[in-house]
This record gives C-alpha cells, sequence and structure tokens, in this order.
C-alpha cells in the first residue's frame, strides 16, 4: 500500500490552471520520481502536498488519513518533509544547529536532538562544516544539508525539490548515491529533478506530469520508451536546453 | 454634513501631498522613513519664520523654503539615507528615527519650543465653497497640494524618466541591465519627498500654528495614509490622504476632537490585518511564500 | 548556560555593591532606571531579537504594567503585590494582540501595526482623564510604604530593579538554550524553513510576545514605583515603545545581554548628556543623542557584542575557507533568482492562508 496517495489534484491561480487533475503515490523503501517540461506544475504539487498551497479540489491521503490542506507544520509533525528548490535553510544558524531544529520535531530534550544532530553530520560526512552558518557553504554543500535538515525530522516521505540543481558533475554522484540510500532507511522519496541521468538512475517509479496533468508512468526503462513522454519531454526541452 | 465633507477633503489634500513622498519613498527605495513629519515641520516653521522676518507672502516664503528642502533632502540622502538602502528594517528605523531627533533638536534650537503663528491677510480671507465658509489658505494647500500629486504620478507614468524610476521599483536587477541607474533614481525619489513635505509644511502654517514638535504627528498619518492605499502607489496615497481628512472630520464633529487620533488608527490597524496590501496594493501570488518558481 | 549564569551572577553582585558602597544619588539613581530598562528591553528582545518579531510596541505594553497596580490600588484597593502581578498578566494578555499582528504581517507591515497599537494606548490614557488624569498622569504619593514598593531609600529600589532583571534574564537565559529557544530562532531565520520542519508558527509566536509582554509589564509596575510619577508621554509613547528595541540592538540582539549592555549604555548617555551639555542651550543634548544614535546604528549594525563576536568568527571562517579545495568555498554570487532578497527584510505581505 501506499503511504502517500495524492488524489485527483485541481488548482488554478489567476483563470490559470496549474494542476489538473493530477494523481500519483509514493511506496515506502521506493524513489519515486516526478518529472516533466518547465512549468508542468511540479514544484506546485509539492506545494499542495506538504501544506503550503491550498488545491481547489483532490485529495492529499497520507498513511490512511486524509491531510489535505493541513499546516506544513502538522504534516512535518507527522512524517511528512521536504526540500526547497530555492535553498532557504536557516541562513544564519551553524549546520548543527539546523539539524538540531529537525531533530527538536521528535523530541523535547535538546540534549537528545544535539546527540541526533551530531550523528547525522557524522553519517553524512558533515564534520568540516559543523560549526559554520548555512548560507557560508557552497552550493553542493547546501544541498547535502538541506537533505540532512529534512531527514533530521524523522521523516516517513521526504519530498526533494532539485536537489542536484547547481550541482557539479561529482556532487550529483554523491547526492544520487545518498538518496540510493534513503529507501533503506524505511523512507518513500519524492523526488522533484531536471537531471535526466540522475532521475534514470536512481528512480524506481517515474511520473511524468505535463502541463498539470498525469501523462505516463512507470519505470525508467518504461518511461523512456513511451512515445508521448518523448515528444512532450525532448519536444520542449530538447529545444530550450 | 457638506461642510463636514468640506472641511475633511480640504484638510486630506494635504495630507496626501506629505503621504505621496512617504509613499514613494517606501515603495521605490523600500526605506521606512520615521523622520518623514520632521521635514514637514522644518516647512512649517522655515516658512513662517521666512515670511515674518522677510516681510513677504508665505506663498513666496515656501518657494524659497522648498529650494532649501531640495540641499537638504540631498544631503541628507547621500550622508544617512543611502548608507540605509538594503539594510534590515531596524537599521533603518533606528536611523531615521535618530534622523528625526537631530532634526527635531536643531529646530529646538534654532526656532525654540514656542510656538509660531502666522497672519497674512490672503490666506486669512474667506472664500465660499458651495455655500460654506472656509479660509483661503485651506483652499489654497489643498489645490496646490492635489495639483502636485496629480504631476507626480503624470511624471511617473507619462515621462520617460518617471518610468525608468518606476522599473528600478518593480526589479533593481533588470533595470540595472537595461542601463538605468538606481542609485540616481533613490536620490530624485528621496528629495522629491522631502521637498513634497517641505512644501506642505509651507502649505499648512499660514492657517495652523507650528513648534519643534509638530512633525511628529505627521509622521503616524503619513503612514497611516500609505498602509492604507498601498505601498508605493501614488493614487493611494491621493484617496489616502482624503479619506483621512474625511475620517477626521467626522470623527471630530460627532464623536470628539480628541478621537480623532484614534479613529484613524483604529482603521489603520483594521487595514493592516485584513488588507494588508492597501486598498490600492495588488496582493502577491501564495508562490512567493514557498519561493518555488517553476 | 552555564556560562551565562555566571555572567548573571557577576552583574548581580556588581549591582549589589554598588548598593552597599556607592552614596552617589545621582550614579544610583542611573543604575536603578539602567536596570528597570534592561529588564524592559530584555523582555522586548523575546519577541524581538529570538523570534525576530521586530515589535514598536512594546510601549503599550509598558503602560497597561505600569498603569494597573496603581488603578487598582486607587479604585478598587487591590493590593499592590497582587496588582503587579495582574499588571504582567494584563499585558501578556495585551501582548496576545502583537502575537495576533505576527501570524498576518511581517516586516514593515508587522512595525507599523505594533507602533499604531503604542498610539492607541497613549490615545486612551489621555482621552479618558477622569481615570488616568490624562496627558497630566498620576503622582504616586511618596510614604515609606514597602508593601506598596514605595520605599524611603534609593538602594531599596535598586534591589527591586535587580530582582526584575535577574528574573526576567533567567528565564531568557532558560528559554535560549531549549526546545522553544531553537524553534524561535529557527522561525526568525526563514518562517517557511521554521514550519517545513515542524516548528509551529502560531504556538511559537505566541508564546514568545506572552513572555515578552509578562516581563514588560513587570518592567513598566516596577518603573511605575520608582518614578511615582506616570503619564501616557513616558510610559506609552512611541520614543517608549522605540526604547527596548534600540537598546536591545545597540547591545546586541543575538545573546541575553545584549540588551543590559544597550540599556546601561543609553542610560548613561542620555544622563551624562544632559550633565555635561546642560539644558542651556535646549535641545543640544537631544541632538547629540540622535547624532549619536544614527552614527551607532549605521556604523555597529548587529551592535556592541556583535561587534566582539563577528570580526574573529569571519576570520576564522575565511582562515578555513582558505584551505578548502576550490569546489568547497562558498559561492559569492548568488544563485539565479535570488538577486532580490539582497535587501534582507523586504517586506513579504504574503501569508498563510
Amino acid at each position: 500500500m501506499s503511504i502517500l496517495s495524492v488524489q485527483n489534484i485541481n488548482l488554478a491561480r489567476g483563470g490559470l490552471k496549474i494542476l489538473d487533475n493530477l494523481s500519483l503515490e509514493a511506496q515506502a523503501g521506493h524513489v519515486t520520481s516526478v518529472i516533466g517540461p518547465n512549468g508542468a506544475g511540479k514544484t506546485t504539487i509539492f506545494n499542495v502536498i506538504s501544506g503550503f498551497m491550498r488545491p481547489d479540489s483532490g485529495a492529499v491521503v497520507y498513511d490512511g488519513r486524509n491531510v489535505t490542506s493541513m499546516l506544513p507544520e502538522k504534516l512535518c509533525n507527522m512524517g511528512l518533509a521536504r526540500t526547497f528548490q530555492r535553498v532557504r535553510g536557516l541562513p544564519s544558524l551553524s549546520v548543527r544547529d539546523n539539524i538540531v531544529v529537525g531533530a527538536l520535531n521528535r523530541t523535547s530534550s535538546v540534549r537528545q536532538a544535539k546527540k541526533e544532530a551530531d550523528a547525522l553530520i557524522e553519517e553524512l560526512d558533515l564534520g568540516e562544516y559543523r560549526d559554520q552558518s548555512a548560507t557560508s557553504l557552497s552550493i553542493g554543500t547546501r544541498k547535502i544539508v538541506e537533505v540532512a535538515r529534512v531527514l533530521s525530522t524523522g521523516p516517513n516521505v521526504v519530498l526533494l525539490d532539485e536537489v542536484m540543481g547547481g550541482l557539479g558533475p561529482s556532487e550529483v554522484n554523491i547526492m544520487v548515491e545518498f538518496i540510493r540510500k534513503l529507501p533503506e532507511r524505511g523512507i518513500a522519496v519524492l523526488l522533484v529533478e531536471h537531471h535526466m541521468e540522475a532521475v534514470m538512475s536512481v528512480s524506481d517509479h517515474i511520473v511524468v506530469i505535463n502541463r498539470g496533468r498525469n501523462l505516463a508512468e512507470g519505470t525508467p526503462t518504461e518511461v523512456a520508451q513511451d512515445p508521448g513522454v518523448i515528444e512532450a519531454y525532448l519536444g520542449s526541452e530538447a529545444s530550450n536546453a | 454634513m457638506l461642510d463636514v465633507i468640506i472641511y475633511g477633503l480640504l484638510a486630506g489634500g494635504v495630507l496626501s501631498l506629505v503621504a505621496v513622498g512617504l509613499t514613494l519613498i517606501f515603495g521605490i527605495m523600500d526605506i521606512t522613513n520615521f523622520a518623514h513629519g520632521e521635514f514637514m515641520m522644518l516647512g512649517m516653521l522655515g516658512t513662517a519664520t521666512v515670511s515674518i522676518s522677510l516681510g513677504v507672502s508665505p506663498y513666496v516664503a515656501v518657494l524659497l523654503v522648498a529650494i532649501a528642502g531640495i540641499v537638504m533632502g540631498v544631503v541628507i540622502h547621500f550622508v544617512i539615507i543611502k548608507q540605509t538602502l538594503g539594510k534590515s528594517l531596524y537599521v533603518q528605523v533606528f536611523a531615521t528615527f535618530g534622523l528625526s531627533i537631530l532634526l527635531q533638536s536643531i529646530a529646538t534650537m534654532i526656532f525654540g519650543t514656542k510656538y509660531i503663528a502666522l497672519d497674512d491677510p490672503l490666506a486669512s480671507s474667506r472664500v465660499n465653497i458651495f455655500g460654506t465658509d472656509v479660509e483661503a489658505a485651506k483652499l489654497i494647500a489643498f489645490v496646490v497640494g492635489i495639483a502636485l500629486v496629480i504631476g507626480i504620478w503624470f511624471w511617473l507614468n507619462k515621462t520617460r524618466q518617471g518610468r525608468e524610476i518606476r522599473a528600478v521599483a518593480q526589479d533593481t536587477y533588470a533595470a540595472r541591465v537595461v542601463g538605468i541607474r538606481p542609485g540616481r533614481a533613490y536620490v530624485i525619489i528621496f528629495t522629491v519627498g522631502v521637498v513634497f513635505a517641505v512644501i506642505a509644511g509651507g502649505l499648512v502654517v499660514p492657517s495652523q500654528i507650528a513648534n519643534a514638535y509638530s512633525g511628529t504627528t505627521f509622521t503616524l498619518i503619513s503612514f497611516v495614509i500609505v498602509v492604507l492605499g498601498g505601498f508605493g502607489s501614488v493614487p493611494g496615497a491621493l484617496v489616502g490622504g482624503l479619506s483621512i481628512g474625511l475620517v477626521q472630520a467626522f470623527t471630530g464633529v460627532y464623536i470628539g476632537t480628541q478621537w480623532q487620533q484614534a479613529s484613524i488608527f483604529v482603521i489603520f490597524v483594521l487595514v493592516l490585518l485584513l488588507r494588508p496590501q492597501g486598498l490600492f496594493g495588488r496582493k502577491s501570488g501564495d508562490s512567493a511564500l514557498v519561493g518555488g518558481h517553476e | 548556560m552555564k556560562n551565562r549564569l555566571i555572567i548573571l551572577a557577576a552583574v548581580s553582585a556588581a549591582a549589589i555593591l554598588i548598593a552597599l558602597t556607592s552614596d552617589n544619588r545621582f550614579f544610583i539613581d542611573t543604575v536603578i532606571l539602567a536596570l528597570i530598562f534592561a529588564g524592559f528591553a530584555t523582555a522586548w528582545n523575546f519577541a524581538g531579537g529570538m523570534t525576530g518579531l521586530f515589535s514598536l510596541g512594546h510601549g503599550g505594553l509598558f503602560a497597561v504594567g505600569a498603569y494597573t497596580p496603581v488603578l487598582l490600588r486607587e479604585y478598587f484597593g487591590v493590593p499592590t503585590l497582587v496588582g503587579v502581578l495582574l499588571a504582567a498578566v494584563f499585558a501578556t494578555l495585551a501582548a496576545l494582540l502583537i502575537g495576533a499582528m505576527s501570524l498576518r504581517l511581517r516586516g514593515h507591515y508587522f512595525a507599523l501595526a505594533t507602533l499604531a497599537f503604542t498610539v492607541i494606548v497613549t490615545i486612551l490614557l489621555t482621552n479618558f482623564g477622569s481615570v488616568t488624569g490624562g496627558d497630566e498622569g498620576i503622582s504616586l504619593p511618596f510614604a515609606n510604604s514597602p508593601m506598596d514598593l514605595i520605599f524611603q531609600e534609593k538602594t531599596s529600589y535598586l534591589y527591586l530593579a535587580l530582582g526584575l532583571y535577574i528574573i526576567t534574564t533567567l528565564t531568557a537565559i532558560i528559554v535560549i538554550d531549549s526546545k522553544l529557544g531553537f524553534q524561535m530562532r529557527a522561525l526568525r531565520e526563514d518562517e517557511v524553513t521554521a514550519r517545513s520542519m515542524g516548528v509551529s508558527a502560531l504556538r511559537t509566536k505566541l508564546i514568545a510576545v506572552m513572555m515578552s509582554g509578562f516581563f514588560s509589564g513587570l518592567a513598566g509596575a516596577v518603573f511605575a514605583h520608582y518614578t511615582l510619577y506616570i503619564t501616557p508621554g513616558n510610559t506609552a509613547a512611541v520614543a517608549v515603545s522605540l526604547q527596548p528595541a534600540l537598546m536591545a540592538i545597540i547591545g546586541g540582539m543575538a545573546g541575553v545581554f545584549g540588551p543590559l549592555v544597550g540599556a546601561f549604555l543609553i542610560t548613561l548617555l542620555k544622563q551624562q548628556l544632559i550633565t555635561v551639555i546642560g539644558a542651556d542651550i535646549p535641545g543640544l543634548s537631544n541632538a547629540f543623542y540622535g547624532g549619536l544614535l544614527l552614527l551607532s546604528i549605521l556604523v555597529l549594525p548587529n551592535g556592541l557584542i556583535g561587534l566582539g563576536k563577528l570580526p574573529p568568527l569571519q576570520r576564522a571562517r575565511n582562515w578555513i575557507a582558505s584551505r578548502l579545495p576550490p569546489r568547497h568555498r562558498a559561492e559569492s554570487a548568488p544563485p539565479p533568482g535570488d538577486h532580490d532578497s539582497s535587501g534582507s527584510t523586504r517586506s513579504t505581505t504574503e501569508v498563510n492562508k
């Protein structure tokens, strides 16, 4: 059974239909990617799932509960966490304090949270940046910290919004390795990503959307061979990129 | 009833003139200026003093004072305001608050703390508007105030230079790319704001006594008008100023003059809570909150 | 936490030492006022510095604290100590109004709305003159009645002010290292990120302003009983409202003791300016005050404590950066689409749905 099920979401802003009957599912222990050309509605569906935008209709069901339009903080308390495309973080706090805030999502003990933060820092090899402020880091490290921040909240589902944007090739490899390991923790990963090579190598399942609508879905190989996908995707993306 | 409306609108015209400067400084420079009312105070005291000591009409004196206001605006912009551009809100608040104390004290040193009143035959003559008898000074202030506000709107919307300045407000970065220097726009806007406040002071002083502490109230009222009309909106400042004039007049007549201030601040808080973008401002979309733009 | 407790103990010891040894009334007067305002500024900092809610409305809370025990005693015979407690409670409730504003408004908008709150309190105090004494305010009878917190000896007031400062600061010390403290900082840094990490904006902001209100109210009550004369002008006015924010900023908002440093500096500065420059030329001492204020905010936007802390940290950071391979170095160029965020506090109106 899917831990997260997004059902028939519709959302319009200023007369413009942004999401049109969009549905998708995420399974625990799987990486599900959402791909589509620019303006397809990828970040918007993340905003809807994570409670930052209210859809006009449709439902977000998490762990068997209807959580549509619940407050973001509430959703995070329940185990649904996200990153942001434009890395925000808590700019002037240290990397460690960023992670401590996340760890406090599950415990009231600051000591316990610090212990968990240190363990996570160790695990992600962020030790050398521990006491630096998040803004002083390179973009690659910032993206890793962004993911660490989200993991520290102890999520069952993580939404990763373009965590590879702006990374160099070697950094992408590190991130791919890292994302691959997430399902081992029993986490359902939902990924929005432009980096197609990375998406193909890391995903168990891919959902293709275009103009806010479901276009196709399946395994990476299935999707890559779908003529509709190739047309929509390459048609617009290849000419722009 | 009609007379109350006329009184209110006449008072509101000058308020629009003070507020339009503040709203432009807000909207284009993103600066919260707590010293704005002090410029009006300096305009009041300066005009009265020049008029009395040179024996000229206040309407001549105000022109001289306005020229001094240009110099003051440019100097203050380069020495103080420029340093606070893009800084945190509290730096702006306390830099301009410090400036406000400084200007108040300087005015105290020059003019003392006593009230100055001006007696001008033209200003104190009476005119009849739709059957209501009003001081000519109030009508002159209204007409000049409205004319200047409309003038600045025309300049910002219909001239090339004005449009360039508005471009800076919309997108500093893009404006720079197409070769518009924001720095020049800032000094122009700040100086225009200062000069308008100075002129507003000169226009009200024939019908209103003033001392070194007269500015504070106008700072607060201007903030109310700016919020009411929407940050950076010239038509907003115009309508906001007239509305505040009306509200004050009606409260003064029907509830009591001591509640004039309270009434506008209650409106202020309500507008902020219910429609923070102001009556004329545009609401921004919720995607900005999340920072995701596809 | 331990270091902060040691500093607090040292500050208390110094104040007690002054109370025991000094017989300079003028000096003791400065210390008392500085401690009261240090308490007030520390109270402000719960909202302003720790949570990023830049309130200009705390004059209103201070006034609620100042008038409550005085009016309750005069009209209902409520014992002063009970009145002082109620002062803090009423100020806490009034602070909820500021809290409500913080839920919907950001940046400029929030600052202006809170400023309007203080103006409204001033007007109410002025207009209900039959109860509050209007512009003239209320003079408290000068009598030696310790149960009414009115003392003959200045040193007694010094202990009272010190007590106020200690409980406010102890609370701040406990909060800053607690879960709540982390969540307050997270909200200050970035509300959207904080909420996405499970920090409840509603709960955290309301608790922050309530703590802030509670101690502001206490400070107002102590102030009333020390000056024995309260008016809308010396408790609620815009200038009073800006005072605690100014002190916290000049001292430094990041830690616990910045407000204390700022309160002492500003109180001393005001008193010394009047003493040194005198009142012969009206406005001159105020002109110096305004000028120094301007200068210090432009030169030291992070406050004095920020000055002590920042450069070495910066140097260490640069040193570390210089030893890293290039790809780890911080990028100097902001990411695309980010150029508008350089003015760090550009106001955002868009609010929670």
